[in-house]
């Protein structure tokens, strides 16, 4: 959906047109669906926060001062779930990077190529979930919803060299992991 | 050790976040640095992995539409309200005190009730608008737009037809008149010729007769 699209939507639900609100909806609830697997893995919380995400987006967009900043918007309500739900339910944590739970680390140096992508999926999930809160959402913004950082500094209000400097540790610390769970991630063919 | 500055722009160099000069001279630093060229290759295989990453799909129609209790709900401060509710107990308070000592008037007028101080012209009419009456404007007035354009859908629709059929008599007019003028002219040619045939037979036979007049005459 274009940008501009997105804002006549969202000035017409600003003026009580509830029919937009659908439209919004019914484009919104896939992203913010995949947004939120990504923090939890599972289908349950994924779709829990999307409708939440939506129902606070109806509930408070006549507070929506900026109608041009509504993608910022609508990630920076979702990720603000996330973290509350992370926190609410107790999970993740700063869990340490040298914690490795034994039934991830592969039994010897794998080649990506060589993993199955169900397993490999999982493999990364696990990895994200290790990653510090903050770093987190920078990483899924930017490597799962496309954001620039531009876009990722609105979302998260922070300065977008922030934001840079925050995927780079991001970067790092999830090639960490995986060298830790011998995954081999085969960099030398890039030269 | 990378300092900040250059992983913000690994960062950008490697999300495509650069002009074409800055990717230069980018290219350049690394070009001159094994530490930043290794880096970028550490992090674009990390990035290559992650990117295999695949959240799943929702489900059809996975959003719920709100039920009326979740429209509209007004968002939750709870301690803003708080100040709200005890300020408005505090002016309670302080009015019921100084009621005491001054001529309060309270009563009641086809508005409400009124609670004033010393002698309150009780004849303020406010008539406002409710939400309900407004959004029964808001749908008439789209209702009677609707038909407006309905109307003058048909109206230009009506014009439109007109304008063709008009167009078209005048095209068969323009043609006819063409076609009788055309006929005239032919006519014309046709008699003219007649004529001119007519005058040089003429002209021949009396040539012809000069001659067997002058052959007689020999």
């Amino acid at each position: 959906m274009e940008k501009q699209h997105e804002s006549y939507l969202a000035e017409f639900v600003q003026n009580g047109h509830d029919e937009s609100f659908q439209i919004i909806a019914e484009h919104w609830y896939p992203a913010i669906y995949r947004f939120a697997y990504s923090y939890f893995g599972n289908r349950d919380d994924a779709s829990e926060i999307a409708q939440k995400t939506l129902i606070k987006v109806y509930q408070n967009i006549r507070s929506l001062k900026e109608v041009g900043s509504f993608k910022s918007w609508i990630y920076r309500i979702a990720n603000n779930l996330c973290l509350d739900e992370l926190k609410r339910a107790g999970r993740r944590k700063s869990e340490s990077l040298s914690l490795i739970p034994k039934e991830l680390k592969l039994s010897e140096l794998t080649p990506v190529t060589e993993i199955e992508s169900k397993e490999l999926n999982s493999l990364i999930h696990q990895a994200l979930n290790r990653l510090p809160e903050q770093v987190r959402a920078v990483v899924i913004l930017k490597q799962f919803e496309e954001m620039t950082f531009i876009e990722i500094g609105d979302t998260l209000q922070i300065p977008e060299g922030t934001a840079k400097t925050r995927m780079y540790k991001g970067l790092d610390l999830l090639g960490s992991i995986l060298k830790q769970w011998n995954i081999e991630t085969d960099y030398l063919n890039y030269d | 050790m990378i300092d900040e500055k250059s992983q913000q722009k690994l960062m950008d160099y490697l999300f495509d976040e650069m002009n074409s000069d800055e990717r230069k001279e980018f290219e350049q630093k690394i070009q001159n640095s094994e530490e930043l060229r290794n880096k970028l290759n550490e992090l674009k295989a990390t990035q290559s992995v992650i990117g295999n990453y695949s959240p799943e799909e929702p489900e059809e129609n996975g959003f719920h539409y709100l039920d009326e209790s979740e429209k509209r709900e007004t968002p939750k401060r709870p301690r803003r309200i708080n100040y709200v509710i005890l300020t408005a107990a505090a002016l309670v308070l302080i009015s019921i005190f100084i009621g005491l000592f001054s001529s309060v008037q309270f009563g009641e007028t086809e508005q409400g009730y009124y609670l004033a101080f010393g002698n309150p012209s009780v004849d303020v009419e406010q008539e406002g608008i409710s939400e309900e009456e407004l959004n029964e404007i808001i749908a008439q007035i789209r209702t009677e737009n609707s038909l407006m354009m309905n109307s003058m859908m048909e109206q230009i629709q009506q014009d439109q037809n007109a304008q063709f059929n008009e167009s078209l008599t005048a095209l068969a007019d323009y043609y006819e008149e063409r076609r009788n003028r055309d006929l005239m002219l032919f006519t014309e040619g046709l008699l003219q010729l007649e004529e001119s045939t007519a005058n040089q037979i003429d002209q021949t036979n009396r040539a012809l007769n000069g001659i067997i007049y002058a052959l007689s005459n020999e």
